[in-house]
């Protein structure tokens, strides 16, 4: 009887940590194993140093991971740049479509985002934005070289993620019969040519086999059309103070390993080239115009889009965009 | 007047016979270098390939796609990356080139012209790709590098 006592005064002495672990879903097409799971098993540890010890459930399908959040069954979640808008719209822009040309503005832009000027417009309702890992560049696959234009892509079947409106807006403007995808089932359609268009990092390249709807008659446009982002959202009453601060100063620290994993990845892709010399300005142009638009349409954050100018016109000060004040 | 004319004619029959000698780039060298970079490329020998080519490369390749030619502009590292990902996903390769002709430049260079035919399996399909290269190589640290590189390519 007194070693059941004991047991359960043990239980009972332990509990308050068990019960505080918090639930972190982790959206990982894979499931618990490889990128961003490994990743993500090392924050666990942090956490734990941290006093906010969370226990990671990996989920496959990001909607899942999303609505789970809002209703509380998780209460942080590593999600998709694009699909974090919806808990912080600002931290949401940073995938915003041609926003940020290459990863070294990338890594300067993420950099700000540790910043505690920054730390009232990371926070937006019941959810905090808590870290962002870079994807990699969203690239245009195409499954026809001889689709060589802007003006070409017009007509063509282009996947675009059901939820996020700016892809669907963007589809619109260059005049593209728009299919509503997710991320779980866009590549399929490109590699079962439901689709002649897809937009995608290079990590999805071999994992989802993407070579194959790219084909030996196909091109992967080398030009970034917007830098995609995996974001920490978490519910702040479910962390102690002080805590996402540490977190974005842990992941912005983990930038380079995960850059390490993207620059591989684009090594792998065939027919990886850039736009046609003579096309390169109009593409330029169309991703501006595109951006500008979808901020006056409301969706990308005014705010990250002038940060954003900034560090674009930081870095190449000679831009048409850097003498307006369009942005 | 004729001494000055002969003088003449014989100083810009010395520089035409002297040119080869002149040049940076000598034909023997060119002639190696095109060896090791064709056999690089038919053996997928990419550090080779690397150090062949300059780091400030111009690459352009003018695809040709039925009656229409685009260009591209490549960075060295792209164009060396293409090789390295064709011998990932391409079975069957068979590269052919034919015989190059070597030009000296007016300022020591040396333009090399080949042609150079591939065929190749690629996600189960025959393909086919056709290469009219030119080559300019030049001395850079002491060495000899290409330092431009244009194709007109047609894939089928």
């Amino acid at each position: 009887m007194r070693r059941i006592i004991t047991l359960l005064c043990c239980a009972w002495m332990l509990s308050p940590t068990l019960l505080m672990a918090r639930t972190l879903c982790v959206f990982s097409l894979v499931g618990a194993h490889g990128e961003p799971w490994g990743t993500m098993q090392d924050f666990a540890v942090m956490s734990r140093e941290w006093g906010a010890p969370v226990s990671l459930r990996p989920i496959t399908d990001e909607r899942i991971a999303a609505e789970d959040l809002r209703a509380g069954v998780c209460d942080a979640a590593l999600i998709s740049g694009i699909r974090a808008r919806q808990f912080n719209q600002f931290a949401g822009s940073l995938d915003a479509i041609g926003g940020l040309p290459d990863y070294a503005a990338l890594r300067a832009m993420t950099g700000l985002l540790t910043r505690p000027e920054l730390e009232a417009d990371l926070r937006q309702g019941p959810y905090e934005v808590a870290g962002v890992l870079p994807l990699g560049a969203a690239y245009i696959f195409l499954n026809d070289r001889r689709i060589n234009s802007v003006e070409k892509i017009a007509g063509k079947r282009l996947a675009v993620l059901e939820h996020d409106p700016a892809q669907q807006m963007m589809a619109q403007r260059i005049g593209a019969q728009a299919v509503s995808s997710d991320v779980s089932n866009f590549a399929g359609k490109f590699n079962n040519r439901v689709v002649d268009v897809i937009a995608a990092p290079a990590v999805a390249y071999m994992p989802l086999e993407l070579y194959r709807g790219v084909g030996g008659q196909g091109v992967v446009l080398d030009m970034p059309v917007a830098q995609l982002t995996l974001q920490l959202v978490l519910r702040q009453d479910r962390f102690p103070e002080g805590f996402s601060a540490r977190a974005r100063e842990y992941f912005h620290g983990l930038f380079d390993r995960a850059m390490r994993e993207v620059i591989a990845a684009e090594s792998e892709m065939l027919f990886f080239f850039p736009p046609p010399d003579a096309d390169q300005g109009r593409y330029q142009l169309l991703l501006q115009e595109s951006r500008i638009a979808l901020t006056e349409a409301g969706h990308y954050h005014p705010k990250m889009m002038r940060l954003m100018k900034r560090v674009r016109c930081s870095r190449h000060p000679d831009q048409a965009e850097c003498s307006d004040d369009r942005e | 007047m004729i001494a000055s004319k002969m003088k003449a004619i014989a100083m810009i029959l010395m520089l035409l016979v002297s040119m080869p000698l002149l040049a940076d780039v000598s034909r023997p060298d060119a002639v190696a270098l095109v060896q090791r970079y064709q056999d690089a490329l038919r053996t997928n020998q990419h550090a080779q390939l690397r150090e062949m080519l300059d780091q400030q490369a111009r690459v352009r390749i003018d695809l040709v796609q039925g009656e229409s030619i685009q260009r591209f502009t490549l960075t060295p590292a792209r164009f060396l990356q293409q090789f390295e990902a064709l011998a990932r996903f391409a079975r069957e390769r068979r590269l052919d080139f034919s015989s190059p002709r070597y030009h000296i430049q007016p300022q020591g260079d040396m333009k090399v012209v080949f042609r150079q035919t591939e065929r190749r399996v690629l996600f189960g399909e025959n393909t086919h790709q056709q290469d009219e290269v030119e080559l300019l190589l030049a001395r850079r640290d002491g060495e000899i590098r290409i330092v431009d590189v244009h194709s007109q390519s047609r894939l089928w």
